[in-house]
């Protein structure tokens, strides 16, 4: 649908129409009026959400907010997330256990990427002694029969995941494909730290975004609509 | 269910008295921004201003308040503030003899949702009440459905009517004691009907906008009364619209690509670092973004705002002149908001001496007090003198106002005491802190003030270009108020 005939997006008229023609976007928007306030409550949503627990603090001190800060949430959910991190599976699904009994519960998948983070951990083990035992071998597939095997029916994409798994066991690391190859990769802890933090916030009844993040969402929402419906967008740069 | 028949008219034209729905929407947000929390000392201008000045929101154009009290037909009474009708046309029983009668005000096109309820009082002898929506022009001597510029469901036999006279079935049937609700969607075109607070379903496709909402009577007796928003509704509109709300932005976040996830995420580090450092909020700068600290001056601004907001002007001013060479000469609006600073001080300095000498000897001489008064009035006529020349036409204002400070013995007792206040001192601070910024070649706003304002203005004017799913989002209350 087109926009109106003859309106670039250097003379926007008002919705009531009896603005001047000659105001221009950047007026516009400056004539908006924000609340530092309420921004400063946005931006300590932002560092609690990310987990940047000594920022949300020293911010909710600076801008005098300090009611609004709750310590120690924040510093749980981040030591999981680098347990998960480092590769000590065991050590974070204790401490998740420790923060909210049932959080594995409510979130299978969280529950299975664990647990397959575990499994390509001793794989590695398996791989990197000298001399590969059977012993390690049946370890692994011990470990995937008692505790992956249970969970991977409830959805088919494990499925396919453990079985991508398993396949490392039976190929040598010369001639892993690029998929078997990224399956061993320290970046899926990374995901599945992502994975735990979401959950974390979930069960501590926090929304999994901060709101400044949904709206740069929304404002890229915005212009796909503009582009949909074929409006001139406006340009958002910052000035250096 | 006893709803009170009380005189209830709120008139909707503020963003308080609007129903809750209303408030998340587009139309509410228009609303919304017209009201602006005022400042301490535009609150007291606004009072204080003579009645001619009108801040009210003309802008947005209003909702459907009361049944209309022209366009309706004669056999038609409306009453109760006029949100009530009533049938006193004769007992024929001709389809002629029908009687219509429509709201005030159209529904708003970037209203995005409508909603109203009827409760029917009486079913008077023939029950043929019906409910809907109609155009501007529309007859009123048919009931809502027959004609092909209405929509109407009627309540004796709970069939639905588009501009014909035979209907098809959609629902139950009405009577005495029910409470229909019709509702607009003005994104999907649609018009849905509730009965009692129970959703019946889509009744209507691809209908036209600028509706009017609309009864229609047929036989004496019949009576209904109509909630425009006034009251709280019997179905969860709330809700629904809620619910709309969030599978619209959820749908918008199904397609983002990793990649743009991380544009998206990078962006926002950029304008929260942005904000740290324009605010002055070093430390958390530091935590934060350490690495733009470096070139950014903020520190220095950070001692200027405590400087200024401590009262100790004189090193503050020092700062200034050394760490931002020619901006005191240069820039009209610093000079004359430090001069302000040093005039609300001499007005300080003047109360407390005043109040000393009055508790040391209990009377102040004629001498003493000219004494007092000389340094306050010297000062103040070469101030009053140049404030003319500020670019900010706030600044201007609040300048003119604070003169009447001078003529109060009590100041901090006076209706202006807020400008001794230390709100207002460290408003004048943070006003301060922008120029500086300005005459160093930064914009005042932060990048992430700029961006919401960016976002709000640019959801504006998607909704104006007719783009309706927008209607639907207030920016200002979904994602920045708390």
């Amino acid at each position: 649908m087109m926009g109106e005939s003859g309106s670039s997006s250097a003379d926007i008229f008002m919705s009531d129409g009896s603005s001047p023609n000659s105001e221009t976007w950047e007026d516009r928007c400056r004539n908006i009026r924000l609340n530092t306030a309420d921004i400063n409550l946005l931006v300590l949503d932002y560092l609690i959400i990310q987990g940047n627990e000594q920022g949300a603090r020293i911010f909710a001190t600076e801008a005098g907010i300090e009611d609004y800060f709750i310590p120690g949430s924040i510093r749980e959910r981040m030591e999981v997330c680098e347990l998960i991190r480092q590769g000590s599976i065991n050590s974070a699904m204790y401490q998740l256990n420790e923060l909210d009994p049932e959080i594995l519960d409510k979130s299978t998948e969280l529950l299975f990427e664990l647990l397959r983070l575990k499994l390509i951990e001793l794989i590695r083990e398996a791989m990197n002694r000298e001399d590969a035992s059977d012993a390690t071998i049946e370890k692994c597939l011990a470990f995937a029969t008692e505790n992956l095997a249970p969970i991977a029916p409830l959805n088919p994409s494990f499925l396919t995941s453990l079985e991508l798994t398993m396949s490392l066991l039976c190929f040598s690391p010369t001639s892993y494909t690029p998929a078997l190859k990224n399956a061993l990769d320290p970046s899926q802890r990374e995901r599945v730290a992502n994975l735990a933090n979401l959950a974390m916030l979930k069960s501590q009844g926090l929304p999994n975004e901060s709101r400044l993040l949904a709206l740069v969402n929304f404002e890229s929402w915005c212009r796909k609509q503009a582009e949909k419906q074929s409006i001139l967008a406006p340009p958002f740069a910052t000035s250096p | 269910m006893t709803k009170s028949l009380g005189n209830s008219k709120r008139t909707l034209t503020s963003y308080r008295e609007l129903p809750e729905y209303i408030h998340g929407t587009n139309y509410g947000e228009k609303l919304l921004t017209k009201e602006p929390q005022w400042l301490r000392w535009e609150q007291y201008l606004k009072d204080t201003e003579s009645p001619s000045v009108d801040y009210t929101a003309k802008n947005a154009n209003p909702l459907p308040q009361t049944w209309s009290t022209r366009e309706k037909s004669d056999f038609i009474e409306v009453m109760q503030s006029n949100l009530e009708a009533s049938f006193f046309g004769p007992d024929s029983g001709s389809e002629h003899d029908a009687a219509l009668t429509r709201s005030d005000f159209p529904v708003p096109n970037n209203c995005s949702v409508y909603y109203y309820e009827v409760q029917v009082l009486s079913c008077g002898k023939e029950g043929r009440i019906c409910v809907g929506f109609c155009k501007k022009n529309t007859q009123t001597g048919r009931l809502p459905g027959n004609t092909s510029e209405s929509w109407g469901y009627h309540g004796h036999n709970g069939e639905i009517y588009h501009g014909s006279k035979t209907g098809e079935r959609y629902g139950p049937q009405f009577q005495t004691g029910d409470v229909v609700g019709c509702g607009l969607n003005l994104i999907n075109k649609t018009i849905f009907y509730t009965k009692n607070g129970a959703y019946l379903g889509v009744a209507f496709t691809n209908v036209s906008d600028s509706l009017y909402p609309t009864v229609g009577l047929k036989s004496q007796g019949e009576h209904i009364r109509a909630n425009f928003g006034q009251t709280s509704f019997l179905y969860e509109i709330d809700h629904a619209v809620q619910e709309e709300k969030e599978k619209l932005l959820n749908k918008s976040l199904k397609f983002v690509s990793a990649d743009e996830q991380n544009e998206r995420k990078s962006l926002l580090k950029d304008l929260i670092s942005s904000f740290l450092i324009n605010h002055g909020y070093v430390e958390t700068a530091q935590e934060f973004c350490p690495e733009k600290v470096i070139h950014s001056g903020v520190n220095v601004r950070k001692m200027i705002n405590q400087l200024l907001c401590n009262g100790d002007l004189a090193s503050a001013v020092q700062e200034i002149t050394v760490k931002y060479p020619q901006a005191i000469q240069d820039c009209q609006d610093l000079s004359l908001s430090l001069r302000f600073l040093q005039f609300l001080q001499l007005i300080r300095n003047m109360q407390q001496v005043r109040s000393y000498s009055a508790s040391f000897s209990g009377v102040i001489s004629e001498q003493e007090e000219m004494k007092i008064l000389d340094p306050v009035m010297n000062y103040s006529q070469q101030f009053f003198n140049d404030y003319e020349k500020a670019e900010s036409q706030d600044l201007k204002k609040m300048i003119k106002l604070s003169m009447g400070l001078l003529a109060y013995y009590d100041p901090s007792s006076s209706p202006l005491s807020f400008f001794l206040e230390n709100d207002f001192q460290k408003y004048i601070a943070s006003r301060i802190n922008g120029l500086l910024l300005k005459f160093s070649g930064s914009p005042p706003e932060s990048h992430l003030e700029q961006f919401l304002q960016h976002t709000i203005a640019f959801n504006d004017l998607l909704c104006q270009q007719k783009s309706l799913q927008n209607t639907l989002i207030n920016v200002q209350k979904d994602f920045i108020l708390p």
